[in-house]
């Protein structure tokens, strides 16, 4: 064996304990991120009850979104569509193969029931598991390409709130909790937790200044910060838990005025997701 | 963050980006007060405390053994009720049949679909709906 022969098989040697390291961090975060969605009745319910066009338009919208993620912080560092796309096809196989294995084990799927329930209830677990996996890889991975990817442009950060709100919405938009809640709820107390929501969002993009998240120079007023990162944060909450909260069907025969409590209710915590994930991815 | 027009040379990009910015900024600045603005109003102008439940048939399927009355519950009042009771009725007298059905929740103002199930062919005329009871969710 050559000396040239030997390097070329040591490097595949590290690239292959390098992709496999990165699957199973990205199987790591699929379960992490997927697991409270797997465990959760409304969403094995939602698997076989819910519209098939909106179970579609949600597979296709994840779409853009992992990619984007898988931009932001994917397997690798790429920074070709091509290779994001296919990042993106592993980050749903893993999805997929972690949702089969683990509603197989809990006996929420198994071989006698019909295709479309088994169907409906994979896809609807995929979607959550390729978002975990795409996150999961960027949390395990390791710290030191961390400070360059801070350099963020403004439509980067705005994409990351919106995956935080997606990652959090999605997580509690299916269960009975979010209408009830809704339902219980005050007008007064709906106008506080919109308060209280952009009060925490903000403490949230404060707290990312410290850590030197985006460029926040020493004159850069609070309200300039407020505004272009805080309020504009708290729309892409709303928006995203319109959205999620439209597609499980829980805005259904609802009248304009509770639609809206709704949307307050799942916004609190969406909002917390896209105010964190500034802080953490 | 792209760079404000205040610091440095200005490029024309940097100028196009910050307008962006300041335009997401108001319009969602714009919705979030809307909200908050609609809400207020409700807090002021809508203080009704009780459900006003309205059964509507929309519509009769006869099944290979019966009929399906699918029925809407409309709640018109300002408040939510949980757990509704509403029975169907064909008939009078000791032939009288009745079936019932539990709706989890009528949300204030707004329209929630129920279906009750007979063994019979039915004719709505012949049908007489009632809610029995609801509570607070």
């Amino acid at each position: 064996m050559t000396d040239g022969q030997g390097i070329a098989e040591a490097d595949q040697d590290d690239e292959l304990s390098g992709l496999l390291t990165g699957l199973g961090r990205a199987f790591g975060g699929a379960l992490l991120f997927c697991l409270p969605m797997l465990m959760t009745m409304e969403m094995w319910e939602l698997g076989f009850a819910m519209d098939r066009w909106r179970l579609l338009l949600l597979l296709l919208t994840s779409l853009p979104m992992l990619m984007f993620l898988s931009h932001y912080s994917g397997f690798e560092a790429t920074w070709d569509w091509k290779e994001d796309l296919r990042d993106v096809a592993i980050a749903y196989g893993i999805g997929l193969v972690s949702s089969i294995v683990v509603l197989g084990v809990l006996a929420v799927i198994g071989p006698q029931m019909h295709a479309s329930e088994l169907i409906g209830k994979i896809v609807i677990h995929t979607i959550p598991g390729a978002l975990g996996a795409l996150l999961g890889r960027s949390q395990f991975g390791p710290n030191e390409d961390n400070e360059e990817k801070r350099e963020q442009s403004y439509g980067s950060e705005l994409g990351i709130m919106a995956a935080g709100a997606l990652y959090l919405g999605l997580n509690v938009a299916p269960t009975e909790e979010m209408i009830l809640i809704a339902f219980r709820m005050s007008s007064l107390q709906s106008l506080l937790l919109i308060g209280l929501s952009l009060l925490l969002m903000h403490g949230f993009v404060f707290a990312s200044e410290f850590k030197g998240g985006s460029e926040v120079r020493e004159d850069t007023r609070w309200w300039s910060e407020f505004m272009r990162f805080t309020v504009v944060g708290y729309a892409i909450a709303l928006a995203i838990s319109c959205y999620v909260l439209w597609t499980f069907g829980r805005l259904d025969g609802l009248s304009l005025s509770t639609s809206l409590y709704v949307l307050v209710v799942l916004s609190f915590p969406a909002a917390i997701g896209a105010a964190a994930a500034r802080l953490i991815l | 963050m792209t760079a404000s027009a205040s610091d440095g040379p200005s490029s024309r990009s940097a100028r196009i980006a910050t307008a962006i910015e300041w335009t997401l900024a108001a319009v969602s600045g714009v919705i979030i007060l809307g909200l908050a603005g609609y809400l207020l109003f409700e807090a002021v102008t809508k203080t009704g405390s009780h459900p006003v439940l309205i059964l509507r048939i929309d519509g009769i399927e006869a099944m290979p053994d019966g009929a399906v009355v699918d029925l809407s519950v409309l709640n018109t009042g300002h408040a939510t009720a949980a757990e509704i009771e509403i029975e169907g009725t064909l008939g009078t007298g000791p032939d009288a049949i009745t079936s019932t059905a539990t709706l989890d929740y009528a949300p204030a103002e707004s329209t929630s679909p129920v279906a009750l199930v007979f063994n019979r062919p039915v004719s709505a005329n012949e049908l007489a709906l009632r809610v029995l009871g609801y509570r607070d969710p």
